[in-house]
């Protein structure tokens, strides 16, 4: 008897963690990322190869080089992407580079703009004037995906014959000397899916030889390990973890960095979860053979 | 002549497509990127067809009062919402556009000062219309914020699913368990607070190795096969499509 209603107990506890109500662990969930969005403090930040070469990359680029920054994203992943875009842009720009931005997703135009307006206004507040039309322009959406891609290939202003405002693309200073890829510096796209980061690599890359680097979801991060391998891709950005080590590589904390530590928490909740969910299968196993 | 004529065209395209890559002769490139831009054009009428489409169904489907026929009125809503204030945006932009240009032509051609004066002022107040942005204010304020939420949902059902699927039930589960469990903890900054330091006076941070070993060879490898495999598919069907042996285009 005395041994009988502990090891019960136990029984009822463990078989009551092991199928624990999500709704348990969604609060977990909750309350740790708001405890940890109000902590001040930054886990120190370890680069990647792969977030290096992306940064040595960017940073190669000279005043004047034309950049394809293509925006394959919309709102619904900008919690990993928008950081990434951001410090990406905002290098670009600082470094005096000719950045085309375009989209194959029909709601990345409005983020281009948004991303555009705030890196000019913090270049103009360190006394760096840049100019739409000459500087920087917003190309807007195109459908196709894969067809579209290798369009820009043939000819950037035959597949984008306005911009995003509706001004003729042959009549901006920025398209002068230069219409397709064999022209252009760097390709980067900033991509949550298909049309994304592997399509450029099979449409544009591959077929014209231009330098390319990465940002995509840290879902998607593990498709582009053979093409980074293979030197179809000089870097890349997985997820938000991505950013925060571009963010530490470029010396500009921001919230990729600050999000590192949800994220941590977040990952070692999930870890502990599963681990003790485990041990608690495992005991409940031993006892029922006991 | 309904079946031969779309074979005609697919073997005539999917030919130009493939020889564009091997030939460098100017008149191939020259007819590809003519067809590739054939192409942008016509997958652009597919969004066309494509809004034809929901409204088709969806309205049939809130008029005859099926199930769940207040979410398709929602979404039917927001359809035309979005797309009269992006109309509307776009005239007021236009309207903004013209008059600068009528601003700049007259300046240039030396106007009276009454003129000058009366077009700055419509070019002003057309540039505050078109500033106001009720097309940004849409997306930023509506979309972005209802789209957000949807993806950030996903955290809380993977903490969820993780918990239920992630079990050693056997010995592929337990791999799959044990790799899940290293590259969660060293993909984040916390995985780097583990740290040996070598005799050499580096600084080895085991779980942030173990995770870059794991993401770099065995992923990679599998990435590859997958790929290979499905770039192997692809041209298979590729070529029984280019020649005939399959029309999907030719169903429905």
């Amino acid at each position: 008897m005395i041994n009988q209603e502990p090891t019960s107990r136990m029984q009822k506890f463990l078989t009551m963690f092991v199928a624990l109500d999500r709704r348990w662990i969604f609060s977990a969930v909750a309350i740790l990322t708001v405890i940890f969005m109000m902590l001040d403090f930054n886990l120190p930040i370890q680069p990647s190869p792969q977030a290096e070469g992306m940064y040595k990359t960017i940073n190669s680029v000279q005043p004047g080089d034309v950049v394809h920054f293509s925006i394959d994203y919309g709102p619904s992943s900008a919690a990993e992407l928008w950081p990434q875009h951001l410090c990406i842009l905002r290098d670009l720009m600082r470094r005096g580079a000719r950045v085309v931005c375009s989209s194959l997703w029909a709601d990345g135009p409005p983020t281009i703009e948004k991303g555009f307006n705030i890196v000019v206004a913090e270049l103009a507040e360190e006394g760096i004037k840049r100019e739409r039309g000459v500087d920087y322009v917003n190309l807007g959406f195109k459908a196709g995906d894969r067809v579209a891609i290798a369009s820009l290939g043939a000819s950037f202003k035959r597949t984008f014959p306005t911009d995003y405002s509706g001004r003729p693309t042959a009549s901006l200073p920025i398209m002068q000397g230069w219409d397709n890829y064999n022209d252009v510096k760097l390709l980067i796209t900033i991509g949550v899916g298909d049309p994304g980061a592997v399509e450029y690599v099979q449409q544009a890359q591959s077929r014209y030889r231009v330098t390319m680097v990465a940002g995509v979801t840290a879902v998607i991060s593990p498709q582009l390990y053979p093409y980074y391998q293979s030197g179809n891709l000089q870097g890349f950005l997985g997820g938000l973890a991505g950013a925060a080590e571009y963010e530490k590589m470029a010396n500009t904390p921001g919230r990729a960095t600050k999000g590192m530590n949800v994220q941590s928490a977040i990952h070692v909740l999930i870890v502990l979860l599963v681990l003790l969910g485990n041990l608690a299968q495992f005991s409940l196993r031993m006892m029922a053979r006991r | 002549m309904k079946t031969r004529v779309p074979i005609f065209i697919t073997a005539f395209v999917g030919i130009f497509m493939i020889l564009k890559f091997f030939v460098v002769t100017p008149w191939v490139s020259a007819v590809a990127d003519e067809l590739v831009q054939w192409g942008v054009i016509t997958l652009a009428f597919a969004i066309i067809l494509g809004v034809l489409n929901l409204a088709k169904i969806n309205l049939k489907a809130v008029v005859e009062r099926k199930t769940d026929w207040p979410y398709k009125a929602i979404l039917l809503f927001g359809m035309v919402f979005m797309m009269s204030v992006g109309g509307f945006q776009w005239h007021l932009d236009m309207r903004a556009e013209e008059a600068l240009s009528a601003l700049t032509a007259l300046e240039a051609s030396g106007a009276a000062p009454a003129a000058v004066a009366a077009a700055v002022a419509a070019s002003g107040e057309a540039q505050a219309r078109a500033a106001t942005n009720i097309f940004n204010f849409a997306f930023t304020r509506i979309y972005t914020p209802l789209s957000a939420t949807m993806y950030s949902l996903l955290a809380f059902y993977v903490a969820s699913a993780a918990f239920r699927a992630f079990r050693a039930k056997n010995l592929h589960a337990t791999l799959l368990l044990v790799a899940a469990v290293l590259v969660m903890i060293g993909r984040v900054p916390v995985g780097g607070l583990l740290q040996v330091d070598l005799s050499d006076g580096t600084i080895w941070r085991p779980l942030v190795w173990i995770q870059d070993w794991l993401m770099t060879w065995p992923n990679a490898a599998g990435q590859r096969a997958i790929q290979m495999g499905a770039a192997i598919g692809m041209i298979a069907t590729g070529l029984r499509v280019i020649f005939g042996i399959e029309r999907p285009y030719l169903k429905g």
